[in-house]
């Protein structure tokens, strides 16, 4: 093997030593430990390669890259939501929140037909990016005035500020028994995934106890559903059952008469 | 195994690929948008990899593969030698360790050409062996040896004149340009 050979190989080790054990390696280093020449050049070589290495690796990264990626919220400010974006969203999203994998209820299942049924199906779409929201902002109230707009629930008297200020994904309405049904996806206050379903209370033949929300777990995912005047309402999370009740105290904190 | 846990995995890997990304993409937006295609395309399909081990070496494929797809224009490879610049370390190395800074290299990354910008890139981050650059790029061992060599090169060169105080952009021969690999 000629210096140049040794050179050559020596060029594509890396500088941190995790090479270093590589047979691929080890005959050129050899060489280097025999000829001064050789050594002085791959001294050289190292101190630039980890001083280029370390620059490299020190290159800042957007503060809010993680937090982006994680809830699937768009991270370029110079792009507008693209499609693509959305699917990446939703699928992020169903990766947080439904475990990459099959959408399977083994607890508290609902009844077939049911309204939590429809709700679920048409999350398990949206997160699988077969369905898209009606509507998209990151505000909730935008989206509940977009959903007043068209006659479905909007708990619009029902959410403190302090829930409309969350940031929001976007919403969409369904029917079920000819009743809207209105579903608003955003980030807790932790940044977990939250949604939260609302239909009138007139259409459920029975609906949840006002003022005592029922709690139920399915699959990891937990819910919390509850009555507020004519509407009935379900909070669904992957989130920890912690986080869903520290939720469920900011959207009853200003509830009126009855909410426990 | 169990299939890898989505947060697990950004948060021991988007660093790293986003400053790949930043290499290959020349802008922090695009960078940006470039990772999170990427882990878009994990949360997709990703979960369809049930090795843990391959995950990191899925998404820098993943994401050089979505930067050459945006970038189809950018298919011809140079044709150049790499006789010439194994052996000439210039002397002005210490002057390049000391007087950098990430900006500095990160731009000067971004000036060379993809062929080798890629493999350079990898190489720093120091994520891979040389072969397993050589498979996140789907290109055989020796051409990776031999992009890191030219690469490094074309490199050190731009970085000796950063640090020679030539602040204007350093354009590149237009022989390097074009060809093929």
């Amino acid at each position: 093997m000629t210096n140049k050979d040794a050179s050559f190989l020596l060029g594509a080790c890396r500088p941190n030593g995790a090479d270093s054990r590589d047979p691929e390696f080890s005959a050129a280093l050899a060489q280097v430990a025999r000829d001064p020449g050789l050594q002085a050049w791959f001294e050289d070589q190292r101190r630039v390669d980890s001083a280029i290495a370390a620059r490299l690796q020190s290159a800042p990264v957007p503060a809010d890259l993680r937090s982006r990626l994680l809830t699937g919220g768009r991270v370029s400010r110079s792009v507008p939501w693209a499609s693509a974006r959305r699917l990446w969203a939703i699928a992020a999203m169903f990766a947080l929140f439904a475990g990459i994998g099959s959408w399977v209820w083994v607890e508290s299942r609902p009844q077939p037909g049911q309204w939590e049924d429809q709700t679920f199906a048409t999350l398990s779409g949206i997160l699988s990016g077969r369905e898209k929201f009606d509507a998209q902002s990151p505000s909730v109230t935008d989206l509940q005035q977009w959903l007043r707009a068209r006659g479905s629930p909007s708990a619009t008297a029902a959410l403190p500020a302090r829930v409309q200020g969350l940031a929001s994904l976007g919403c969409k309405i369904i029917s079920w028994n000819g009743y809207p049904v209105s579903i608003i996806c955003f980030h807790g206050p932790g940044g977990e995934l939250v949604h939260l379903a609302m239909v009138d209370r007139a259409a459920l033949e029975s609906p949840p106890p006002e003022g005592h929300p029922v709690y139920g777990s399915k699959e990891g995912w937990r819910t919390a559903s509850w009555s507020q005047g004519d509407t009935a309402m379900m909070l669904i999370t992957k989130a920890p059952e912690s986080q869903l009740r520290a939720l469920l105290s900011m959207v009853l904190l200003e509830f009126r008469p009855g909410i426990s | 195994m169990a299939a890898p846990d989505f947060e697990e995995i950004v948060d021991a890997y988007y660093v790293a690929l986003y400053r790949f990304a930043l290499s290959l993409a020349r802008g922090e937006a695009a960078a940006a948008d470039l990772t999170q295609q990427t882990f878009y395309l994990w949360a997709s399909r990703g979960h369809q990899l049930r090795e843990a081990a391959k995950v990191k070496s899925w998404l820098f494929t993943t994401l050089y593969r979505e930067f050459l797809s945006l970038h189809r224009r950018e298919t011809r490879f140079p044709q150049a030698g790499i006789e010439e610049e194994t052996d000439e370390l210039p002397a002005e190395a210490v002057s390049i360790a000391d007087s950098i800074d990430g900006a500095t290299v990160v731009a000067a990354l971004q000036q060379i050409p993809e062929v080798y910008r890629a493999p350079l890139t990898l190489f720093y981050l120091e994520e891979f062996s040389y072969r397993e650059i050589a498979a996140v790029l789907d290109v055989p061992a020796g051409t990776v040896m031999s992009r890191l060599s030219r690469g490094k090169a074309l490199l050190r060169k731009l970085l000796l004149q950063e640090c020679d105080g030539s602040r204007k952009i350093v354009q590149l021969p237009p022989a390097l340009e074009g060809g093929a690999q």
